[in-house]
């Protein structure tokens, strides 16, 4: 195994609550007698991970979770309040838009600070200045003051001053967001070489794209807690299903009231549903339906995305086929997905339960269910295809 | 070697004095000039303050070689207190040593005062005020001290500012009151002797006396230095302490 490069072992940091006249002499004192904080605002609670040299890590969750926190003791600017975080070898951080750069300066001044920061200087910062110019791309404005640029061109002057540092950890904190296409793929293109080079990413974003793309694991943060750590599809996947489901959640509710046919009526029941051999390829489902007139049901079966997006559905009147008579009102359904196309994702297993006419739905079951894999692959289901060139 | 992080920060700090204002190039010797004036207009001219027989006749320089090093300890604290706020855009986002912030602070004002007394000096000798030369290396280590507890304070002050924001605001009159008490614009013998022992207790009386002997009397080292630099140092070293305890926390409140 490759060293690790970074630990991060049982970090917590609270945040003084902070009344409007700042802080006062209490504090200050606190302070100098070196007492930990009573009460606070806890924005991470125990946090523990390592980084290994190669082994690009990424951190995902919602705004608060309390990933820039995270970044920023990772990266030596905040201290924990407890735990701590240990670096070995050279660490570049790009943590916020323009961060360190002084408005006033002109782009060539703020870089020689920057990068001073970062630890080049003297000759060696010389000998890469040119370098760094020309990868911000930024002409003539490369002489004016900060405060006259765009963002964007802040983020390519700093990024730019990244890719002369080579750093052994580059730390980003969802700054590429804000280039145009052409630097982002500059920039992305610049990270896949830096990677290939034995460099280590530790990145947050938004884009579990990006997170599949350019990492190996991630983090989930939820409120300051780790959630769930490992390689980067699962946690993406596991993430993507928990916001599908938040989602879904919010529009359930609103469906609720309409929905007065489901089991109000109580004729045709789901009584039983379990799906079985979940694989990258297929899985069975096993089923039962009571029927309280003892007439034969139908039944419907969907599979949806955990937003609730539609991906296939059909129904046993549609295929043509029987459901079998278990007795006393019980019928029971079986069924096998195989060669299923359904990329790596959290989905939802529907079944219906429905009039012998398969005219109107009765009652509805739902079972969760994850495909597994690390596809980079967008939207529902592959579709079958060949490249010609 | 100098740490280059710490070069880059001293270098930012000189360009930020030369930075705006039509003044900004001269401003390192004219701001001292006019301090120098107004007390000269006051106390010289108005009061008709004595010189102290062994310092020559000349009030002017009498007043410049004790006032330039108060104003660089008095301009440095009060600068050092609001330095960890102005570059809250700095330490809060990036890993810099935040001790470099104040030290670069109070280093670059030491050096454009000790400058602006030394261009003077030679022009007083020039015009032959009764100066001397000697005294530029001589005071040496009266400043040395003046800086040290200078750097302690600004230690302190700079993280106290961040919870306490009304340290800047007493910094300006506790100043003013400690400079009419240790001898700059008038000597101490006019000080009633009821408060005279008040007066020699502090440390600065001393020190400015030192400016006064090597400056003006052409005296050589003495054991005073030693003592100062003493006291110098250790206001330094509590007020590192101070900043090492507190300064890691101030992004919280900043």
């Amino acid at each position: 195994m490759s060293e690790i490069l970074l630990t991060v072992s049982h970090v917590s940091k609270t945040f003084p609550r902070i009344r409007r006249h700042g802080a006062g002499l209490a504090a200050l004192a606190r302070l100098v007698m070196a007492k930990p904080l009573s009460e606070g605002f806890h924005a991470l609670t125990d946090i523990d991970f390592n980084v290994r040299r190669g082994e690009s890590f990424a951190l995902v969750g919602e705004n608060g979770a309390g990933k820039s926190t995270l970044l920023k003791i990772i990266a030596g600017v905040l201290q924990p309040s407890a735990g701590s975080a240990k670096r070995i070898g050279t660490v570049g951080a790009l943590l916020e838009l323009g961060a360190g750069f002084h408005p006033e300066y002109t782009g060539r001044e703020n870089l020689k600070l920057s990068a001073a920061l970062q630890g080049l200087a003297g000759a060696a910062f010389d000998a890469q200045l040119d370098a760094i110019i020309a990868f911000a791309d930024i002409g003539e404005h490369i002489d004016a003051p900060i405060k006259t640029y765009s963002s964007g061109m802040v983020v390519r002057l700093g990024f730019a001053l990244v890719t002369a540092l080579k750093p052994d950890l580059l730390i980003t904190d969802e700054v590429l967001a804000v280039g145009d296409e052409s630097f982002q793929n500059k920039c992305i293109t610049w990270m896949e070489r830096y990677l290939a080079d034995g460099g280590t990413l530790l990145l947050v974003s938004h884009s579990l794209y990006h997170v599949k793309k350019l990492t190996q694991r991630a983090v989930w943060l939820d409120h300051g807690a780790m959630r769930m750590v490992g390689s980067s599809s699962d946690v993406s996947i596991a993430y993507q299903a928990f916001h599908e489901a938040k989602q879904a959640g919010a529009k359930q509710e609103a469906l609720a009231k309409d929905d007065l046919d489901a089991s109000a009526l109580g004729q045709y029941a789901v009584t039983d549903l379990q799906l079985d051999d979940v694989t990258e390829t297929g899985m069975s489902v096993r089923g039962r339906i009571k029927s309280r007139d003892g007439r034969r049901p139908q039944v419907a079966v969907g599979i949806v995305r955990m937003d609730g997006t539609p991906v296939y559905g059909t129904t046993s009147e549609i295929d043509a086929a029987a459901l079998r008579d278990a007795g006393s009102g019980a019928f029971e359904f079986a069924l096998t997905f195989s060669e299923w196309a359904l990329l790596p994702a959290g989905y939802k297993f529907r079944a219906h339960a429905m009039d012998p006419e398969g005219m109107r739905v009765y009652d509805t079951v739902e079972r969760d269910f994850t495909v597994l894999g690390d596809s980079r692959e967008q939207g529902l289901v592959r579709l079958p295809h060949r490249w010609d060139v | 070697m100098i740490n280059p992080l710490f070069r880059a920060l001293v270098e930012r700090e000189i360009k930020n004095r030369f930075l705006g204002g039509a003044l900004s190039p001269i401003w390192w010797l004219a701001q001292p000039l006019l301090s120098l004036g107004v007390y000269a207009l006051v106390f010289g001219l108005f009061m008709r303050a004595p010189v102290p027989a062994q310092f020559g006749d000349s009030y002017v320089a009498f007043l410049a070689v004790g006032l330039w090093p108060w104003l660089a300890f008095a301009e440095s604290v009060t600068r050092g207190a609001t330095s960890l706020i102005q570059q809250a855009a700095l330490i809060t986002k990036t890993a810099l040593p935040r001790a470099f912030v104040p030290l670069s602070t109070v280093l670059v004002t030491f050096a454009l005062n000790w400058l602006a007394l030394t261009v003077i000096v030679i022009l007083f000798a020039a015009l032959g005020f009764k100066v001397s030369l000697s005294g530029i290396l001589f005071s040496l280590p009266a400043w040395l001290a003046l800086f040290f507890a200078a750097l302690g304070l600004a230690w302190v002050v700079s993280t106290a500012q961040v919870l306490v924001r009304d340290i800047e605001g007493i910094l300006g009159p506790l100043f003013m009151l400690l400079s009419f008490v240790c001898g700059i614009q008038y000597g101490i013998e006019s000080i009633p002797a009821a408060y005279r022992d008040g007066v020699m207790a502090n440390p600065f009386t001393h020190l400015i006396a030192r400016m006064h002997d090597t400056y003006l009397a052409g005296a050589g080292t003495s054991w005073v230095d030693a003592a100062l630099l003493a006291v110098g140092a250790a206001i330094a070293l509590i007020g590192y302490a101070f900043f090492k305890r507190v300064a890691p926390h101030v992004d919280d409140y900043l």
